[in-house]
């Protein structure tokens, strides 16, 4: 029996597949895909109290590309990160990238905590209603410490439960800022 | 045309870029109820036990425990709890913590012992592989002959409702 044919059939096909999915894969933009939990509207939408009671509306930092890192003062891995982020905020703000933390956490005990360690962004109290917003943003477990990356768009497009290292933040951040 | 394939190669050679990439142990991680199984039974007429299983890698906070009998809190005194393994937090100094298993002993008063019961308990604990997670509120019914519902409930919120005593709910304005 001649196989030529058959091989040269299935090659061919081969071929026609490796090209489709290259096709696919340049039809799509090559950048991250929009998360499918949280619209960016929606999150713009959301507005959570700071350490002082004021209200602050997250669509003051619309077209920024945000950091929002969730946390608590019973979570010891999220004040390990803490003092990176505090350290590496003010730099990656020249560059458009707001850090922000969202307490797990009372209002009390964050204002005890930011006396002993200062924190240089926006802090804001969540209580346990932080925990649903980190779910809702792709945190399965409700775990801390949580880290969002999310572009100018509003969109996120990486995420990270447990600590993050400086390395990880300037490149998610750098990511992010680049994803139009 | 080529150097966007190159680049959707290189962005898919960088397993952080995908879209809305994940990283973290989220995937391996139990979840709390299985992190920390807990059980409840009347030891005798005067006294509740309450009962922890951490899995391996996990750990429970010993001051984070709060106890809330028919929608009352119950009295730090009330609760006996073994001496824990001290463990140094980066804020809060040398904290005391459980592994493998915990048992509290709660007083009750004697009348307790011959009526059923709603024991609410929050705990909240931590992994080895650096993830916390929030406050776990479960809820025990426990019968005026001692038998009880075989799985605790969880509820929703981050503490006990200031509410009158006797009152037996739990806040449910927050969620977990």
């Amino acid at each position: 029996m001649n196989r030529r044919p058959l091989l040269f059939a299935l090659s061919g096909a081969g071929v026609v597949i490796a090209l489709g999915t290259i096709a696919v894969l340049v039809g799509h933009e090559d950048r991250p895909k929009p998360d499918p939990h949280l619209t960016g509207a929606a999150l713009m939408a959301t507005a959570l109290p700071d350490t002082d009671g004021r209200r602050q509306s997250f669509a003051q930092w619309q077209g920024k590309v945000l950091v929002l890192n969730f946390w608590a003062t019973w979570c010891g891995p999220c004040k390990e990160e803490l003092p990176m982020l505090a350290r590496l905020a003010p730099e990656l703000a020249k560059d458009g990238v707001q850090v922000i933390g969202i307490a797990a956490d009372s209002r009390q005990n964050v204002a005890n905590f930011v006396q002993k360690v200062p924190i240089s962004y926006p802090s804001l109290i969540g209580d346990a209603g932080a925990i649903e917003l980190s779910i809702r943003l792709g945190n399965r477990l409700g775990a801390l410490p949580f880290t969002v990356f999310v572009d100018r768009k509003g969109d996120v497009v990486y995420r990270k439960v447990g600590k993050v290292d400086e390395e990880e933040v300037v490149k998610m951040s750098s990511i992010a800022a680049k994803n139009q | 045309m080529r150097r966007r394939v190159l680049t959707v190669v290189a962005l898919l050679a960088l397993p952080v870029a995908g879209g809305a990439a994940a990283s973290g142990p989220a995937d391996e991680l139990l979840e709390a109820e299985m992190a920390f199984q807990s059980s409840a039974r009347r030891a005798d007429p005067k006294t509740i036990e309450l009962r922890f299983a951490v899995a391996p890698g996990y750990y429970l906070y010993k001051k984070r425990f709060q106890v809330a009998l028919d929608g009352r809190p119950v009295r730090p005194e009330a609760l006996r709890l073994p001496r824990g393994q001290m463990k140094t937090d980066p804020t809060f100094g040398r904290v005391e913590t459980f592994r493998k298993s915990v048992r509290l002993l709660i007083s009750v008063p004697p009348t307790v012992g011959t009526h059923a019961v709603q024991l609410d308990v929050i705990s909240q604990g931590c992994a080895d592989s650096g993830i916390c997670y929030p406050p776990l509120k479960q809820r025990f019914r426990l019968l005026a002959d001692g038998a009880l519902n075989d799985r605790p409930e969880s509820l929703a919120g981050s503490g006990f409702a200031h509410r009158a005593p006797g009152s037996g709910s739990l806040s449910k304005s927050l969620t977990r």
